[in-house]
């Protein structure tokens, strides 16, 4: 019987060549966007690349901070200062570390200029981000401690620097410092905030240690623990150790820090709101691009809802015909449901096709360097569930409607 | 075979209460070939759709087969019209998405038949109308005649016990028209079946073994008398 629903359901579609075309195209585009945009907010918020254990940690990437008299408001990255007397002192993270944002650094070839992206960071940001090397190995915490003038590189910077050639044992100036290369790793993907750069080196290695007094300035921490469960304990303990126990440079002038250690979820919702007031938890962003979401597959469910309904009108003869000869209302809802089903599925390997080309074109492009798509299997969880959704909001009313349909009123034409 | 005991039926609106079939008593017999006449609006194919248990009556019971029709629930009506009950409509009423060898199989597929039966018994139908060489068309591809020809096959192929033609040749010119009568006379002199058929024409009608009348949803008898006037008068 279910057989027969279903290739009855694709001479339908078949034959009625536009109807199908028509739902299909708004079917298989709605998944295909819908795809692509999960399919980069799930690279985003489960990176594959260093970042892979983001569900482990949470960075802290500013602070704002009041006056004495709270006229005067000031916000920006961490000092090193700031991470040093608080951010220090925190007991429950397994792992911390510091580490700079990138840096846009000039060096020579040739008397040709290269401009890269550079970090300086402590050891046990290599611990935390788990970065493939191609070859040589990241800085140890004896070389981090005595301040070893020691770089880790990016595949392409090594390919712009050294050509095919091993990089390793070969020397860098930047920025007036001479680096040994020790490790060259992948090139990584740009949304991973924290990990991407072309050279890491250590932050000791600072030509001066002017940095240590600052409250503000370009610092970024990392809060790591193996148990996932243990993240909401680690940002409520920062949360409540600026509350209670704030240390400052100048208790008058920075009297009171707001912060938050973010997971990539909140650190993506304050990106997209340029939330950096940290006074409140900046999850309504994240939940209002669900609910765009779910709003921009309900507008083509509602059009698919409305073609069907119109559809059984057209169609009403054959379900008068059809109960005449024995049809139940059930047989018809699972029949109406079976061609609904089908024509989304096929639209939603169409919608599969169409996300792929473009996500492998966007990869080819290096419009997004570093990025290597995948779908996860959250993707293909959204992916299936999107379809449910859209197959069952369009399907279910008009089949509802069409069940409710007298023999005698359908026979006639009218619906 | 058919029976019908006292049958009402009355549409209620707002204010107003439309009687379109009052106190109808009915019997067929098995291997009868009967015609209804009557004007338009008389109550003709409510009757009809009463009697192929597409419509519900107000009060009254019908027998089909025997069976007395105790419940209109969906499934058990369904299981009745698919088992018992062919119907020929004025328009054809074909699903135009399907080839002509589906159209013919359609009621079959409502039972629990395999592919290859259905298949079977559909091209022996057609093979009755003298349309086995019309399988693969779509109904558009047919003319008129032909596509009630195609309508005949698919209200036999499931062999029911009654036959149900609601104006069966109104749609179609006297020569096609002639076609279809002979083909309804074969079935019921060849094959035995029962058929009850609407119809406006009065020489149709007299090709039926016998007419029934109805005026304002009553029938009526050979006198054009209201029948159940007379029986309780």
């Amino acid at each position: 019987m279910y057989k027969n629903y279903l290739v009855m359901a694709w001479k339908v579609l078949l034959r009625r060549k536009m109807f199908t075309f028509i739902s299909l195209f708004g079917i298989s585009l709605t998944l295909a966007v819908l795809l692509i945009a999960s399919t980069l907010f799930d690279n985003y918020i489960y990176p594959n690349g260093p970042e892979k254990r983001a569900a482990n940690f949470v960075n802290i990437s500013g602070v704002v901070l009041l006056s004495k008299k709270r006229n005067s408001v000031q916000n920006g990255a961490l000092g090193f200062h700031f991470l040093a007397n608080n951010v220090a002192r925190l007991k429950t993270p397994e792992i911390m570390s510091w580490y700079t944002r990138n840096s846009e650094v000039s060096s020579f070839i040739d008397n040709d200029r290269l401009q890269n992206l550079m970090r300086r960071t402590d050891d046990k940001y290599w611990q935390i981000l788990d970065f493939d090397f191609i070859e040589g190995r990241y800085y140890t915490a004896q070389e981090f401690a005595s301040g070893a003038m020691v770089m880790v590189i990016s595949e392409s910077t090594k390919v712009e620097f050294f050509g095919k050639q091993s990089a390793l044992g070969n020397k860098i100036t930047v920025a007036n410092q001479t680096f040994q290369v020790i490790g060259v790793v992948e090139d990584v993907y740009e949304l991973e905030h924290y990990a991407h750069s072309d050279m890491w080196v250590p932050y000791t290695t600072f030509a001066d240690t002017n940095y240590k007094q600052h409250i503000l300035g370009d610092w970024n921490a990392l809060l790591y623990h193996s148990n996932t469960a243990k993240i909401p304990a680690m940002q409520s303990e920062y949360l409540d150790l600026l509350a209670s126990d704030f240390v400052s440079v100048d208790p008058v002038k920075f009297a009171t820090a707001y912060s938050a250690a973010d997971t990539k979820f909140i650190a993506f919702s304050r990106q997209i709101s340029s939330d950096d007031d940290y006074r409140t938890q900046s999850t309504t962003i994240g939940s209002a691009l669900l609910l765009l979401a779910f709003a921009f597959m309900v507008l083509p469910s509602i059009n698919l809802i409305n073609i069907n309904v119109s559809r059984i009108m057209e169609r009403s003869s054959e379900i008068g015909v059809r109960k005449s000869f024995g049809a139940t209302s059930k047989q018809l809802v699972i029949q109406f449901l079976m061609e609904n089903i089908l024509l989304t599925a096929v639209g939603a390997v169409i919608g599969l096709a169409i996300s792929t080309l473009i996500l492998w074109q966007l990869e080819l492009s290096q419009a997004l360097p570093g990025a290597d798509f995948q779908y996860t299997w959250h993707t293909v969880l959204y992916g299936m569930v999107m379809i449910l959704i859209f197959g069952l909001l369009s399907g279910v009313y008009p089949a509802y409607k069409m069940s409710k349909l007298d023999p005698v009123t359908a026979l006639k034409g009218g619906a | 075979m058919l029976k019908l005991n006292n049958i009402n039926k009355t549409y209620q609106t707002d204010k107003i209460e439309t009687i379109a079939l009052n106190n109808i008593d009915l019997t067929v017999n098995k291997g009868e070939f009967i015609s209804i006449m009557g004007p338009s609006g008389c109550g003709k194919s409510t009757l009809l759709n009463i009697i192929g248990l597409l419509d519900k009556p107000s009060s009254g019971h019908i027998f089909i087969a025997e069976h007395k029709i105790e419940s209109y629930q969906d499934k058990v009506v369904a299981s009745l019209r698919n088992q018992k009950i062919g119907f020929i409509f004025q328009s054809f009423h074909l699903i135009n998405d399907l080839r002509v060898l589906d159209n013919v199989e359609l009621p079959l597929l409502y039972r629990d038949i395999s592919a290859k039966e259905r298949r079977k018994l559909a091209l022996a139908a057609l093979e009755r109308v003298g349309l086995s060489a019309r399988t693969a068309h779509f109904p558009s591809q047919l003319s008129g005649g032909q596509q009630q020809r195609v309508a005949i096959a698919r209200a036999i192929v499931g062999k029911p016990d009654l036959l149900l033609a609601d104006e069966p040749t109104g749609n179609l010119d006297s020569h096609m028209g002639n076609e279809i009568m002979k083909i309804l006379e074969s079935l019921h002199q060849d094959d035995g079946t029962t058929i009850v058929m609407v119809t406006h024409d009065e020489a149709q009608a007299k090709r039926t073994q016998r007419i029934v009348r109805v005026y304002d949803g009553q029938l009526l008898d050979s006198n054009n008398s209201p029948l159940h006037l007379q029986a309780s008068a």
